[in-house]
């Protein structure tokens, strides 16, 4: 058994989408038995992940009907010969435009981007749209003490390949989240909690975290662009240590299971975790 | 002197119809509450209502009439706002039947007239409209122009590609 207990480190110090040149990121891999407490002082650096959308556009100049009339609440524009519709001026007023985007679904926000640069530009500068995005920490799950997983994680498929399925977990041994997108056809492994019992989680264990995908979305459609769900949290909540395991044979008829992890000491980004997908496999 | 329950004010929309409305259907609306509290005298002076004509101002008075008994509105923080699209009472709902310019017109007028909560309705009910819409079929029903230039168009959508069709 103990020889199977092959531990051991890479190094990646270049990414995929070009990250920070010193930052390194250790992977450790490691077989199920591993002890998690003896393992909290493995070099792992935060990872940084640039949350800068790439569609930062410069545009030369503001287009006519960023000025319609509506923004004010006490000037109209007599210059105007033809009066904007009550649409157009709801639409173009940002403060109100930000009270409508807030009512809709994540994915919706990003696809809204491409309505026009109105739609655009108050989506990619407004605070509570990008926490609703994922793209920022929401301060106010840390404050409630709350955790929400990226709702897009129940819908993506993100492992590449049947036998592997990853799990995010803080602090706790517990998963929060499970990947369910492809057939787990072996058995669900013993692991050992803080407190040192072994656990085998059963199905009935996982069920509150676990979530079927309603309908699949595969990711990344692109890989000329950095997409912008590269960018999005993997959850908002509080400040916790987190990592991904990606559980996965290693080998047609490898036992026990091994999982390979990251992990993550601030931020969790999906672009960082799909660079680790992509490198594990 | 009529107790305040009673009492009324005129109000007078922008195209100068005078409309007489109960003091506290009025004050749904926090401009014109701070306008009366400020005038001092309510119902002797016609009270403008500058960016709101009058079939609007009916309209958003029978929301308020409806409402006026409703809690007064907290102060809530904008963070706070963001609550299920479906959340939207049966009544409203049916308030909000109306062709697509009145809705915009209400949302406009409540967001001059200060009234949070038909505000709110307001945006959930476009929001519920705009759900499952392209971002082409949002252009058309709205009559928006795409001013993005060919390149930044195909950027943007290339990186959310992803979202769409969803």
């Amino acid at each position: 058994m103990s020889e199977q207990h092959s531990q051991y480190t890479i190094c990646l110090t270049s990414h995929r989408l070009a990250m920070n040149s010193q930052e390194t990121t250790s992977y450790s891999i490691m077989d199920m038995e591993e002890n998690e407490l003896h393992n909290e002082t493995s070099a792992s650096e935060d990872c940084v992940f640039e949350s800068t959308p790439a569609s930062q556009i410069v545009r030369s100049s503001d287009v006519s009907f960023d000025n319609a009339p509506a923004t004010s609440k006490t000037t109209s524009s007599p210059e105007k010969l033809i009066e904007p519709s009550a649409a157009q001026r709801v639409f173009s007023t940002v403060e109100l435009l930000e009270m409508i985007l807030l009512q809709l679904p994540v994915t919706t926000l990003f696809a809204f981007q491409r309505v026009n640069t109105k739609f655009h530009d108050t989506i990619t500068d407004s605070i509570h749209l990008r926490r609703a995005m994922f793209l920022e920490a929401d301060p106010s799950f840390e404050a409630s003490n709350r955790q929400q997983i990226n709702p897009i994680l129940d819908q993506c498929t993100f492992v590449p390949q049947p036998g592997l399925y990853l799990e995010l977990i803080t602090n706790t041994t517990i998963p929060i989240y499970r990947s369910l997108t492809e057939s787990v056809d072996f058995d669900i492994p013993y692991f050992t909690t803080k407190t040192g019992r072994r656990t085998r989680l059963r199905d009935k264990v996982w069920l509150g975290h676990v979530r079927e995908a309603t309908k699949p979305l595969k990711l990344p459609r692109h890989t000329d662009v950095r997409e912008s769900w590269q960018y999005m949290l993997l959850k908002q909540g509080r400040k916790a240590r987190t990592s991904v395991r990606l559980w996965c044979r290693f080998g047609q008829n490898a036992k026990p299971l091994d999982y390979a992890r990251l992990r993550f000491k601030k931020k969790t980004y999906m672009g960082k975790v799909w660079d680790f997908i992509e490198e594990m496999h | 002197m009529a107790s305040e329950g009673e009492q009324t004010v005129k109000l007078v929309s922008s195209d100068n119809v005078e409309i007489v409305t109960e003091r506290k259907v009025a004050e749904r609306s926090m401009l014109i509450k701070n306008m009366i509290e400020d005038l001092g005298a309510p119902g002797e002076e016609p009270i403008p209502i500058m960016n709101v004509s009058e079939a609007v101002l009916r309209k958003v008075l029978e929301w308020c009439t409806h409402h006026k008994n409703d809690p007064a509105p907290s102060q809530d923080d904008d963070a706070d706002s963001r609550k299920k699209t479906t959340d939207i009472e049966d009544w409203d709902q049916k308030f909000m039947q109306v062709d697509q310019e009145m809705l915009f017109e209400i949302i406009l007028a409540a967001n001059y007239m200060d009234i949070k909560a038909l505000l709110d309705v307001g945006c959930k009910t476009v929001a519920n409209m705009i759900k499952g819409k392209s971002p082409e079929e949002i252009r058309k029903t709205f009559n928006i122009q795409n001013d993005f230039t060919p390149e930044e168009e195909d950027q943007i959508r290339r990186e959310n590609e992803w979202a769409e069709d969803r």
